[in-house]
């Protein structure tokens, strides 16, 4: 079978076509349309306990008079699956085959997603949704049409998961400035939280079987043992770091590549030497004008990008070459939509899981305390004034 | 005789609307991690240290959940007096009056009350910022919100997601209580706790011999007032596995 590992897999609209474009060969690039009209399956998800409650037991039916669109597209690492959840709160799992996409199912879900991410093996994904819960689905060829099941939750939304290398632990991470490593598949033991962010945490990933980094919105980057919850690392960038991607070479040096949010990328090489400390070396960077999307083929990067070009939109993608210690961003082709034989009357866009600006905390609206402390100050005063008057 | 001088602070000062939601971003301030309490002084937290000025090398190990105006806190401080207690309290006025109230006791009663504090802050949401795994060998929720709507389930102190985190702050062979005058919550506890793979409820006779039972039914203010509208109390004890 042809390996879709030469594909890179997007949407360029989140409506209504996933494309794979082929690197070694735009020729054999294809686009796939959205089966709409697929059948939901909505057998309600299991949850901790099948006690009565109206929210879990409500009857999920995909909305038929919304448009429909993606939030978030997750591909298995052997490239034969590819996951995206929609805004009716269905789960389309598709199976890669010859220049063909094969939908195998479409399972509901409770509230929006935020993020949805395969296991190693691919045998099952895992959806984090706003309000902090993890459904696990499977995905092999038996239970692939099987209702989700809870598995853990957050308090706060979840705004990144990510599986262990070894496959132990799944790390998750909220907008209340916590990292959660939680036991896999023992999914109710958390074995540890990794705490030091100031704000929203957007992104991690394992760097080895001990450490993993993460970013947020404090502008920081950190470097954790992921056992200790120790920070063992960190430093502060002038910007705001959203979305990390990370390409290992040896089992302590690799690639970082960072979104930020005002839609730059930064290519980072880093070294984690003794395993508690972290050296980053700054590559190469590129402003782009709106929100971009990265993606990692055979150890490369690429970044998709929508420019106008003479009052159009149109999509471009970006290989970043690396060659002694720097990184260019070169242009794949002029126009991607074009080699894709794209047409569509849904405009080109590009979704982010989530709206940073919504994420800070803005805590000054419910600032009651000290209100009521100049209040009780104030009665104070008056009830020692009182007993002076006597 | 001359009046004291001293008086505990008096209750209607201080009176707040029972429900909070633990959801939205209330100001708190709280501790990013639990090492910035070890320090001497905290940086936008009181620390373990400033909250208790004789703590030593001990380490808090009691945890009231939703305390109150601290009726049950300040027995507990009689009951273990070689053991430190937290009282959590999300409402600004309640917290406050605990505070004050402990302030007033230290005074009156010289060296006592020193192992018992308050802080305001969200414990569904901030519970590890405060306590290290393991920390912690008792842990109480005592008459907690019922959140009667069903949609609101998830606001309940109890439920699956912070059972894990509760799990992971209490020791092993640590202990879990749970009181409510509320049927419909309590069967939702015990039902909950009891699917959770880290706890296993106590038999029948550990329940009520535990030294703190009657104190549990009786001492906080909310079971003062159950006891007034001679309604019924339930309790569970669940131990972490």
């Amino acid at each position: 079978m042809e390996s879709y590992k030469e594909y890179l897999v997007f949407s360029p609209d989140y409506q209504t076509k996933i494309a794979f474009l082929s690197v070694e060969n735009v020729q054999k690039s294809f686009t796939i349309d959205i089966d709409w009209d697929f059948p939901v399956n909505n057998e309600k998800m299991k949850m901790f306990l099948d006690i009565a409650n109206d929210e879990e037991n409500k009857q999920i039916q995909s909305k038929e008079d919304i448009e429909k669109s993606i939030n978030n597209i997750a591909i298995n690492e052997s490239n034969n699956l590819i996951a995206f959840t929609s805004n009716d709160k269905s789960l389309f799992l598709c199976k890669i085959e010859e220049s063909s996409v094969k939908t195998l199912s479409r399972r509901c879900f409770l509230r929006t997603s935020s993020c949805i991410r395969f296991s190693n093996c691919g045998k099952k994904l895992y959806l984090a949704d706003k309000t902090g819960d993890v459904f696990e689905y499977m995905t092999d060829e038996n239970n692939f049409n099987t209702a989700g099941k809870w598995v853990f939750g957050h308090i706060s939304q979840i705004l990144d998961l990510k599986v262990s290398i070894d496959s132990k632990y799944i790390f998750t991470s909220d907008r209340d400035e916590k990292i959660r490593v939680t036991n896999s598949p023992n999914y109710h033991e958390i074995e540890m939280f990794c705490l030091g962010h100031k704000e929203f945490v957007s992104s991690l990933t394992p760097l080895n079987n001990s450490t993993i980094i993460s970013i947020s919105g404090d502008g920081t980057l950190r470097l954790w043992n992921l056992l200790s919850g120790n920070q063992l690392y960190f430093t502060k960038f002038s910007f705001t770091p959203i979305l990390l991607k990370h390409y290992p070479q040896t089992s302590s040096e690799g690639i970082l590549c960072i979104s930020t949010s005002d839609f730059s990328i930064k290519v980072y090489e880093y070294q984690l030497i003794d395993n508690n400390a972290l050296k980053l070396h700054l590559l190469g960077e590129k402003q782009y004008s709106s929100d971009v999307e990265m993606a990692i083929l055979k150890g490369n990067f690429y970044i998709e990008h929508i420019e106008e070009v003479d009052g159009v939109k149109k999509v471009f993608i970006d290989k970043i070459q690396i060659e002694n210690k720097v990184a260019a961003f070169e242009a794949l082709k002029e126009d991607i939509l074009t080699i894709l034989n794209y047409t569509s009357n849904s405009s080109v866009k590009i979704v982010k899981p989530f709206d940073v600006s919504l994420l800070f905390k803005n805590t000054g609206k419910f600032d009651n305390l000290k209100q009521y402390i100049d209040r009780k100050k104030a009665r104070i005063e008056n009830q020692a004034m009182k007993k002076k008057k006597e | 005789m001359e009046a004291p001088e001293i008086r505990l602070p008096q209750k209607r000062f201080y009176r707040q609307r029972a429900h909070s939601n633990p959801i939205s971003d209330h100001s708190i301030e709280y501790p990013i991690n639990p090492d910035e309490l070890d320090q001497d002084i905290g940086t936008n937290h009181p620390s373990w240290k400033e909250l208790y000025p004789e703590i030593g090398d001990k380490k808090v190990e009691f945890g009231d959940f939703g305390c109150g105006y601290g009726g049950f806190l300040i027995s507990l401080s009689e009951t273990y007096p070689d053991k430190i207690s937290i009282g959590m309290e999300i409402r600004v006025k309640v917290s406050d009056y605990v505070k004050d109230r402990i302030e007033t006791l230290r005074i009156i009663h010289p060296g006592k009350y020193q192992n018992v504090a308050c802080l305001r802050s969200n414990s569904m949401k901030y519970m590890v910022n405060y306590f290290h795994k393991a920390q912690l060998s008792k842990m109480f929720f005592l008459f907690p919100d019922p959140h009667f709507k069903k949609s609101k389930h998830k606001w309940r102190i109890i439920n699956p997601s912070l059972l894990s985190e509760y799990a992971y702050v209490l020791k092993k062979e640590g202990l879990l209580y749970v009181v409510t005058d509320v049927q419909d919550l309590y069967d939702w506890m015990v039902s909950h706790l009891s699917a959770h793979p880290s706890f296993e409820r106590l038999k029948d006779d550990e329940e009520k011999s535990d030294i703190l039972h009657d104190k549990l039914l009786n001492s906080s203010e909310e079971a003062q007032k159950v006891e007034r509208n001679q309604g019924s109390k339930f309790l569970a004890i669940f131990k972490r596995l």
